[in-house]
């Protein structure tokens, strides 16, 4: 098994982008209005039809697709996000300023390297700057020479609006490094102990790599299966550990409400057509009734655009006390 | 290419029930529940008149696998997931289904709520979304206290839910249906490609089922509904289609109508 899956590796290389075709809005319904993963490749690589493909050859792995598709229909291969956060959160207890940078660029020194910049969503951002407290830098420099270099123009439009929400102390934690000269690497030492303790790691986290992912080859997921987008779940784990202050600019950016109006049936079409479980079948008093959970929307709108009555809406913001709690929708 | 259809002979089915308990065994349909009748080949029961002048019928009743399929219209996810093979069946394909219950919805001969709406039967079930297919076959509750065993126990021994799944193979269709999802008759189409008849065909004691290729003049269904004259179901309240009437285009005929009459000797 180890052997083939090191062949594997070896002879192919991992796509650097996933594609879901179960969470595609527009394969989930028929006619449905979302053209944004087509619209923000600058490379074309994607066509939607009758299937949703990414071409592999054309691909410049700028990955803006996987940021801003509301349905998480684009996963990028690697790394694992998670991973990446916590090592620059260790990173900032011994350095002023860990450097994230990008692993298209091997000359530029980084003390992490991930994919193109481009999967930097707000989601991912806002994640960062909340739980990297000692803050760090991007290094965006390199973006001048590289064909992907309009990425740079997306994160700090992100990132202002980010500020912009009321989190400016917070936004401020990521500095984006725009120039050369701006970039204040510092070298990592390490003692015996310390060589040893980085050797476990990568051993380890290399060791994962290749028992993980066996079913690599089967990206679609069934279509009745709920699933929450990635970016969805960053923005919860940061809503939990808010002050109401921060809370309240939160859920009012970034989360959603789903309303609907009397002529809602009860007929729970949307239940099945959500691709992430926002909406259930809920108790009511006499018969059951629609509820909803904002933690779980990504705003897609398939719920409104698919209701045969025209009753559902789907309205930025959400104001009441917990997302997390699926509640009766209001009418 | 062949267009799949079925001719039940009503003069020759006693209404034994033979056929629903063919289909449950093999495709593994589960019990009735909340309004879902989940009985792929199911029934319908006629009783008129007062007693002792009473008539009785019974009316074999399963997916009419319409040309004009409103279930295939209503399918909102592309490719659908409910749609019509070449040959005629109307498939329906699990990993897309969504579980929207519009097929349910637009169907004439399905309900999303069988009591409900004071229905006879309905070709599609629904399994609900976050349960399990099979619930039986999970409770440990014994029928008769310390006698029985529960069926989580029989699940357990058999090593299988239900323990009497016929594993077939099915490029669109699970042999168990997961929940969240519509399911329905398909012709029986893992047998019929291997050249098998469908499963309820095969079991009917009475051979009051024929299915075979309506496009074609030689074959039995054909050779039925030239020989007697034909009647289709409009809907899961018991109508029928009248003549001239077009409905949906169903593709199951009903052969010499036949009631059970009680009568003053």
């Amino acid at each position: 098994m180890i052997r083939e899956r090191l062949l594997h590796k070896a002879l192919d290389r991992d796509a650097a982008v996933t594609v879901d075709r179960s969470r595609c809005l527009g394969m989930r319904l028929d006619g449905f209005a979302c053209a944004t993963c087509v619209d923000v490749c600058p490379a074309g690589a994607i066509t939607t039809g009758d299937d949703i493909v990414l071409d592999a050859d054309t691909c410049t792995q700028c990955m803006l697709c996987v940021s801003e598709c509301p349905s998480g229909c684009f996963n990028g291969s690697k790394p694992d996000f998670y991973a990446l956060a916590s090592k620059l959160m260790r990173l900032g207890r011994s350095l002023s300023s860990p450097v994230l940078g990008c692993s298209g660029m091997p000359d530029r020194k980084a003390h992490i390297k991930g994919p193109c910049f481009g999967y930097l969503s707000y989601e991912h951002l806002i994640f960062l700057a909340f739980f990297v407290k000692d803050g760090f830098q991007v290094d965006l420099a390199g973006c001048v020479d590289c064909g992907n270099g309009f990425v740079k123009e997306r994160i700090k439009e992100r990132l202002d609006r980010i500020a912009s929400y009321a989190f400016p102390g917070v936004a401020k934690r990521i500095i984006l490094v725009l120039h050369e000269d701006e970039l204040d690497y510092q070298d990592i030492t390490y003692d015996r102990r310390g060589f040893f303790t980085v050797l476990k790691n990568a051993t380890l986290s290399r060791t994962a790599d290749l028992l993980d992912r066996q079913d690599k080859d089967v990206f679609s997921s069934a279509y009745s299966e709920k699933k929450l987008p990635f970016r969805r779940e960053l923005l919860n784990k940061v809503l939990s550990s808010l002050s109401d202050k921060e809370r309240k600019a939160l859920t009012t950016n970034f989360y959603y409400t789903v309303g609907a109006d009397n002529n809602c049936d009860d007929c729970f079409s949307c239940v099945g057509i959500c691709p992430t479980g926002a909406l259930k079948v809920g108790p009511g008093e006499a018969s059951p009734r629609l509820a909803f959970s904002s933690a779980l929307c990504s705003g897609c709108g398939l719920c409104s655009g698919f209701c045969i009555n025209g009753s559902l809406r789907v309205e930025k913001g959400f104001w009441e006390d917990d997302p997390f709690s699926f509640s009766a929708v209001r009418r | 290419m062949p267009k799949y259809g079925m001719v039940i002979d009503l003069q020759k089915c006693v209404g034994c029930g033979a056929c629903a308990i063919a289909c449950k065994t093999e495709n593994n349909t589960q019990d009735r529940a909340d309004g879902q009748r989940f009985n792929w080949a199911d029934f319908v029961y006629k009783e008129e008149g007062k007693f002792p002048n009473v008539k009785f019928a019974a009316m074999p009743v399963l997916c009419n696998h319409c040309t004009d399929a409103p279930c295939v219209k209503a399918c909102p996810v592309k490719p659908k997931a409910m749609f019509k093979t070449p040959d005629g069946i109307t498939m329906h394909n699990d990993e897309r289904c969504i579980g929207c219950q519009r097929c349910q919805k637009a169907c004439p001969y399905s309900s999303t709520d069988v009591d409900k709406d004071k229905a006879a039967y309905s070709v599609l079930s629904f399994n609900a979304h976050g349960g399990t297919t099979h619930p039986f076959y999970k409770d440990e509750k014994e029928l008769i206290k310390d006698c029985t065993a529960s069926g989580a126990q029989v699940a357990k021994v058999a090593g299988d839910m239900p323990p009497h799944r016929t594993l077939y193979k099915h490029p669109e269709y699970e042999s168990v249906r997961r929940s969240g999802i519509t399911e329905k008759c398909i012709f029986c189409e893992h047998r019929v490609k291997n050249g098998e008849q469908p499963y309820c065909v095969v079991s009917c004691p009475a051979k009051a089922r024929i299915f075979g290729d309506l496009s074609d003049p030689g074959s039995d269904v054909s050779k039925a509904l030239k020989a007697h004259n034909s009647v289709q179901l409009k809907n899961n309240k018991g109508e029928l289609l009248k003549a001239g009437e077009k409905g949906t285009k169903p593709n199951v005929y009903y052969i010499r109508s036949y009631k059970a009459e009680a009568k003053k000797v």
